[in-house]
């Protein structure tokens, strides 16, 4: 066995057994690392997996057209179902943009009302028969139930309603007015029956209910306001067109030309309405204003760190008194300066790698519940197994900062002086 | 064939209010090969640090220390430290064991400073010295007498050229002191080392035929004694 490997095994002996004898120490220090591993992994990853969800995901669309106002309002109302719808649009412009060449396909949005909590969505069969929410993926029924027809109260569900509701096949349900939610809102009298329930899509559709638009429009107690006018649909009675009117347009469009001259054209020329384009810069936007959070978050999870080394630090230094006897046996058998200057530095580094190998559980638990609470929120399901550079660089510098808190009891260490602390001269 | 020449060694002490005191002169010193010898010392007459000069633990100011032809005092601490950890046994009056680490283990580490580790002929020493049942068992679960047995089986475990046993009997009874002198004395023997061994025990030094005084040796023990 060469001098060098004789060495090497030798050091790993001495920083397992000084890990065991100071059980306690390693084990509260390795915990601090793994929380402060982590703590900077979750701030990375989870910032970074939001943003993709949010912004870079398949939702299926480019743009959403809407009321005039804020575009990033009109992107979490009609694509996350989440805020208030900015205001309504005539039913003209959704004619008008649907047969317009350069949209493949629009899809009419309207909101008002809920069940339980979870967004009832007006809109037509389209949504089943031509939307792909990913590339070559259709909203696929579960077995026994089927799409809504579009001239009878019949529901489709998502599957975390489902889940959360309890609504199955043939249940019926009252839809109550408004979006929020919150108990004792009005009950509309009508009653709805739910003929399909979703698979699930792991997107923010799995939150919604699913119900033809004319629904909608003959909800009792929804006024349409289309033409200026208020009006309100009676049984049995054609619904004129110039009265309708939509939250919004929900739009694939063909390549990004499209995108570009019908911004232009809504946005810059049009007083109507606002096209939001693309959803992902949209989306980026509100994740670059968000942008100080995740600095301060950052900052927190940095100082983490440094405590963490500084703990790191503390523990084996403190332990360097009562070890002065063993580095000066250690030095009588043989062992050179830098052989304990070494096995110091390396037990500092040991215990720094232990907890980044914890922190990666740390990170898991924590990723699992902020995926948890995204995907009950809003629907979006965060990928806890999406490789991130953190997962690499920071267990490097973990290394790096636990060798670098090893450094001043290696220090202390390597100047033991052996024979005075050895056997007391006679 | 001389394995160990000392000549004209010298070890002061600074004291803490600045005064340096000589602990260590000693003219001449020889030892050769195989033999067995033991110095007779009293409490401060310096054989400690006698021993600590040979061993490379401590770097006298003046002379020289020729170990199988290689002068200590020349070498860098490095080279000490590798000299020390291939050709000299060291078994201290305390044992100086590590205690967070088994019997086995002890001499284990020894081994990985000096000539490599070999586990198989580590728990052979161990086995010899009765020990075959106690690998596994740490310092603190062994006995005084067990303990120095841990202690010569490390200082053994390199094949040294040279072992330095400071009142390695020191801490045993009478029968255990005997016992224990006895098999080092032969494993040194069938290793073929040199044994030099401190004691103020005239039962230890009894069992050797050629003894020295060390305050005969050290000019500054004389010295000391004459105060």
């Amino acid at each position: 066995m060469s001098p060098f490997f004789a060495r090497s095994r030798a050091l790993g002996l001495i920083v397992r057994r000084s890990l065991r004898q100071h059980l306690l120490s390693t084990a509260i220090t390795v915990l601090s690392t793994a929380l402060a591993a982590g703590l900077v992994m979750s701030v990375f990853a989870v910032h970074e997996q939001s943003r993709r969800a949010f912004a870079g995901g398949p939702l299926g669309f480019d743009a959403v057209l809407g009321a005039r106002g804020s575009q990033l309002q009109l992107v979490l109302n009609a694509v996350f179902h989440l805020e208030t719808s900015p205001g309504n649009i005539p039913w003209s412009l959704y004619r008008e943009i649907a047969t317009d060449p350069r949209v493949e396909l629009a899809l009419p949005y309207a909101v008002g009302d809920n069940f339980q909590g979870s967004r009832i969505v007006g809109t037509t069969r389209d949504v089943f028969d031509k939307f792909e929410f990913q590339r070559g993926q259709r909203f696929q029924v579960r077995p026994g139930g089927r799409p809504f027809d579009a001239g009878r109260r019949e529901a489709v569900i998502g599957s975390f309603v489902a889940r959360e509701s309890g609504l199955e096949l043939g249940d019926h349900f009252q839809p109550a007015h408004g979006v929020s939610g919150r108990p004792g809102e009005p009950e509309h009298p009508e009653e709805y029956v739910v003929v399909g329930i979703l698979e699930t899509t792991s997107s923010p559709s799995d939150r919604v209910i699913w119900i033809p638009i004319e629904g909608v429009f003959r909800m009792g107690g929804h006024v349409l306001r289309g033409s200026g006018e208020e009006f309100e649909a009676r049984a049995g009675a054609e619904i004129p067109d110039e009265h309708k009117e939509v939250s919004a347009v929900l739009l694939k469009l063909r390549g990004s030309r499209a995108g570009l001259q019908l911004a232009n054209l809504i946005n810059r020329q049009g007083k109507e309405a606002t096209m939001a384009w693309p959803i992902a810069r949209v989306m980026s936007e509100l994740f670059n204003k968000l942008g100080w959070v995740q600095q301060v978050l950052q900052l927190v999870a940095w100082l983490v760190v440094v405590v963490a080394a500084g703990s790191i630090l503390a523990s084996i230094y403190n332990t360097m008194n009562e070890r002065r006897r063993e580095f000066a046996i250690l030095r009588a058998l043989g062992a050179k300066r830098r052989t304990v200057f070494a096995a110091i530095v390396l037990e500092a580094a040991v215990i720094a790698l232990l907890g980044v190998l914890v922190g990666y559980f740390v990170y898991g638990g924590i990723l699992a519940v902020a995926a948890s609470i995204i995907r009950q929120e809003t629907g979006v399901a965060i990928d806890l197994w999406r490789f991130h550079p953190v997962f690499l660089w920071l267990p490097l510098l973990m290394l790096g900062l636990g060798a670098l808190a090893g450094l001043l009891p290696a220090r202390k260490a390597y100047s033991t002086d052996v024979a005075s602390n050895l056997v007391p001269s006679s | 064939m001389s394995l160990l020449e000392i000549e004209g060694l010298r070890k002061t002490y600074r004291a803490p209010d600045g005064t340096t005191s000589t602990v260590l002169d000693v003219a001449r010193f020889e030892l050769t090969e195989r033999r067995q010898v033991a110095l007779e010392g009293r409490s401060g007459s310096g054989k400690t640090t006698f021993l600590n000069c040979i061993a490379g633990i401590l770097r006298p100011d003046a002379g020289s220390i020729r170990l199988d032809g290689t002068d200590l005092v020349r070498l860098s601490e490095s080279g000490r430290d590798s000299l020390r950890a291939r050709h000299i046994g060291y078994v201290f009056q305390t044992f100086n064991l590590l205690q967070g680490y088994s019997a086995h283990e002890n001499v284990l580490l020894g081994m990985f400073f000096g000539r490599g580790p070999d586990p198989g002929h580590a728990a052979e020493l161990l086995e010899r010295l009765g020990l075959g049942d106690r690998l596994g068992y740490r310092p603190g679960q062994l006995s005084i007498g067990q303990q120095q047995r841990v202690a010569v089986a490390r200082a053994l475990a390199n094949h040294p050229r040279l072992v330095l046993a400071d009142e390695p009997t020191g801490n045993l009874d009478a029968i255990h002191a005997a016992e224990a002198l006895e098999l080092m004395r032969t494993i040194c023997d069938e290793q073929g080392a040199a044994l030099l061994l401190v004691s103020h025990d005239p039962a230890v030094l009894g069992r050797f035929d050629t003894r020295y005084e060390l305050s005969e040796l050290n000019a500054a023990a004389r010295g000391t004694e004459a105060r």
